[in-house]
């Protein structure tokens, strides 16, 4: 059975597996930034209002978000594809919201490739596609180096050969 | 050899920082022969001896730089008067010093002072501001201590308004607005009313691709006073002020305003009436409070919504749609109908049993600034209120063919009642082979319609609970940052078909529009000649 997210050709190509690590990291740098600081803050405030243990609360749900992170990390990294189909390019996202966008290669303008410190580390980077269209929103992340250098000439040469965007 | 941006050889009459006065070009350059070009001469051709009367050259050979209207520094000059005087005057009421107040001649050296430093600040700025509007080029020059010179490709123009402000109006000026691309637009101001609407229609004809001559731009012209149409234009929809005062009146918007003000005195007065606390003192504080920005906030709502739309004509001219309105302020606003990327249509819950509609379009450049309907400012309005057949001409106006009637619209199944029991009857959308239709919304129902060769690209979503229900969302997106066209609680299956075969219609109505454009001059856009005329001049 063909659900809305099947893949609309043959197959999706899924990211590189290293992907869950840029997010696990992410997590992580977010955990440092956000709830260490609730977590002091909590543990020295709470007590003066509440009684002893729920001076952990914010510890404790510190550490919940993190370790949801970490396990979804992995189901996410492979919940995101791409494929190939005639004249467009189609990519999916997402676990509870998930996302399909769909690009005519006659539409595109510009294909970057983005990739951050922690990404080169892994060698990954990150195709965007840029349509005239604000809302159009198609980045790939999560791609080894060389396969996203090929997908980005690729796309710009199917686009220039397909026609004209605006 | 197209010569990337950025590559061109530098125009002539460019020169890093010119002085002011180097208007007459000494010697028409490469690129700059008079039109039509003559016929080239091959060097060394036999000279015929006796050569023809020279025809009445109708163009003359150098540049003719124009510069703003001698008035403008003026009418540039008096809003800061005013603002001064004002200031002066309430500081002249009695009361608000304790100690005595100033003598009458500061007031009056104060008003002068403020009154020179605008005159000769406008004049500067009138003075060192330029435009060529001719066969070859579109340029604006201006700035005194940082210099400015922007060239504008005439068949990437977005639309050409002309803006008659109160002030400019009483003495026959007005201002040219020039869109093209994301950036701001470009202002010519002011010109005389005449100039500015000849300036205008030259622009609106270059736009479309004819190469007219700024002579026979300018006889096609007139110069109408109050509303800008010419014998030649077919108006298409005139918006009654009755019209408009219903659609202010009957609005949730208005009803949101009242509420919103009102209630924290009918709080007050509630708890006061029906408790024993000591309030009746600070009813009148807080209906004052409240009452006050409330009667701004209403008159503005009127002006924007009744005033600044007064006499709104839709006018189908030779140079693409005009929209003419405003009662003090006139507004006269071109869009060449093939920058039109979507159009939609709102129907308010009280406009429901009126059977009135708003029909706004979404311009490429007309950007994100232009949402309000404020009076200064050009508008997405293409209809500000109308009727069921007011909307079918304005739309046939748009895009010739198209019936909605004749749509046939796929809607939800019935699960998604569960998600949405309010809009659940109106979420559905249409297809014909030029356009896709969808429609949403309870409070405002919104009816999106959006050409496929006008789409970017398309998408579906889903969260947990349409999931459950096998439930999708499709959005189409356009260049617009207005609205978003999505269409929701389509079955997931539907959805699937739709966004794929919506991806195959983006393109090969795209691919049909290219072949056969339906402006014939545009295709200079596709056409196989790699330069636009009015670059091309420069490349020879």
């Amino acid at each position: 059975m063909t659900s809305l997210f099947s893949p609309p050709a043959d197959h999706w190509v899924r990211l590189s597996g290293k992907y869950a690590i840029v997010r696990i990291v992410g997590a992580v740098i977010i955990n440092l930034i956000f709830w260490v600081p609730v977590a002091i803050a909590g543990y020295l405030l709470i007590p003066q209002v509440l009684p002893t243990p729920w001076q952990w609360l914010p510890t404790v749900a510190g550490i919940a978000w993190f370790v949801w992170r970490v396990i979804r990390a992995g189901r996410y990294a492979r919940s995101w594809a791409y494929a190939e189909r005639g004249e467009d390019l189609c990519i999916t996202r997402g676990l509870w919201y998930k996302n399909l966008t769909v690009v005519p290669y006659g539409r595109l303008q510009i294909a970057k490739v983005d990739a951050g410190p922690l990404d080169r580390i892994l060698g990954l980077a990150t195709v965007t596609l840029v349509t005239a269209s604000a809302h159009s929103n198609a980045s790939i992340p999560g791609l080894p180096a060389a396969e996203a250098e090929r997908l980005r000439d690729r796309l710009i040469e199917v686009g220039d050969a397909v026609g004209s965007g605006l | 050899m197209t010569t990337p941006y950025g590559q061109q050889p530098p125009h002539p009459e460019q020169q890093p920082f010119p002085g002011p006065t180097y208007e007459p070009a000494p010697q028409p350059y490469v690129g700059q022969q008079p039109w039509p070009p003559a016929q080239p001469v091959p060097y060394g051709a036999p000279q015929t001896p006796y050569a023809p009367p020279p025809a009445p050259a109708p163009q003359p050979t150098g540049k003719v730089v124009e510069r703003a209207h001698p008035l403008t520094p003026l009418v540039r000059g008096w809003v800061a008067v005013v603002a001064v005087g004002w200031a002066l005057l309430q500081e002249q009421l009695p009361g608000r010093h304790q100690g005595e107040n100033l003598p009458w001649w500061v007031f009056v050296l104060a008003i002068f002072g403020v009154a020179l430093i605008g005159l000769v600040a406008g004049f500067v700025s009138w003075r060192f501001t330029k435009f060529i509007a001719d066969e070859t080029e579109l340029r604006v020059e201006s700035g005194w201590i940082s210099r400015r010179s922007r060239r504008i490709s005439y068949t990437r123009l977005q639309s050409v308004d002309v803006m008659q402000p109160l002030a400019p109006r009483l003495l026959g000026l007005a201002e040219v607005r020039i869109d093209a691309g994301a950036h701001d637009s470009t202002k010519l101001r002011y010109l005389s009313r005449k100039r500015a609407y000849e300036l205008r229609d030259f622009l609106m004809l270059r736009a479309h691709g004819a190469q007219v001559s700024v002579h026979e731009a300018r006889a096609q012209t007139s110069d109408p006073l109050f509303v800008d149409v010419s014998a030649t234009d077919k108006v298409i929809v005139t918006v009654q002020p009755h019209e408009l005062l219903l659609g202010a009146l009957v609005s949730h918007d208005l009803l949101s305003l009242l509420i919103g003000f009102g209630m924290p005195f009918l709080v007050v007065w509630g708890i006061s009436t029906f408790t024993h606390l000591p309030m009746e003192g600070i009813l009148p504080v807080v209906a004052l409070a409240s009452g006050l920005p409330l009667l701004i906030s209403i008159g503005q709502y009127f002006a924007r919504r009744v005033a600044a739309q007064f006499n709104f004509t839709l006018a189908q001219t030779q140079a693409g749609l005009r929209i003419t309105r405003g009662l003090t302020n006139l507004t006269s606003q071109t869009v060449p109908v093939y920058r039109i990327q979507s159009i939609r249509l709102s129907q308010p819950l009280f406009w429901r049993p009126l059977g009135r509609y708003r029909v706004d379009l979404e311009v490429l450049g007309l950007g994100e600034a232009t949402t309000r309907e404020s009076s200064s400012n050009v508008s997405t309005l293409l209809l500000p209120i109308g009727s069921k057949a007011q909307v079918d001409a304005a739309l046939e106006a748009v895009w010739p063919g198209l019936s909605l009637g004749a749509i046939q619209f796929t809607g939800s199944p019935p699960r998604a009642k569960l998600l949405d029991p309010l809009a659940y009857s109106w979420n559905a959308y249409g297809l014909d082979d030029e356009v896709v239709v969808t429609r949403r919304g309870w409070l405002t129902r919104h009816q999106s319609i959006v050409p496929h060769a006008r789409l970017q690209s398309v998408g579906a979503y889903q969260g947990p609970l349409e999931r459950l229900l096998g439930l999708a969302n499709v959005t189409f997106h356009t260049t617009g940052l207005l609205h978003t066209h999505a269409v929701i609680h389509m079955a997931a299956d539907v959805a699937r078909t739709l966004v794929y075969e919506e991806a195959d219609r983006a393109m090969s109505s795209r691919d049909t529009e290219l072949l056969a454009r339906p402006t014939a001059p545009v295709a200079d856009l596709a056409a196989p000649s790699p330069v636009p005329p009015d670059r091309q001049m420069v490349q020879e």
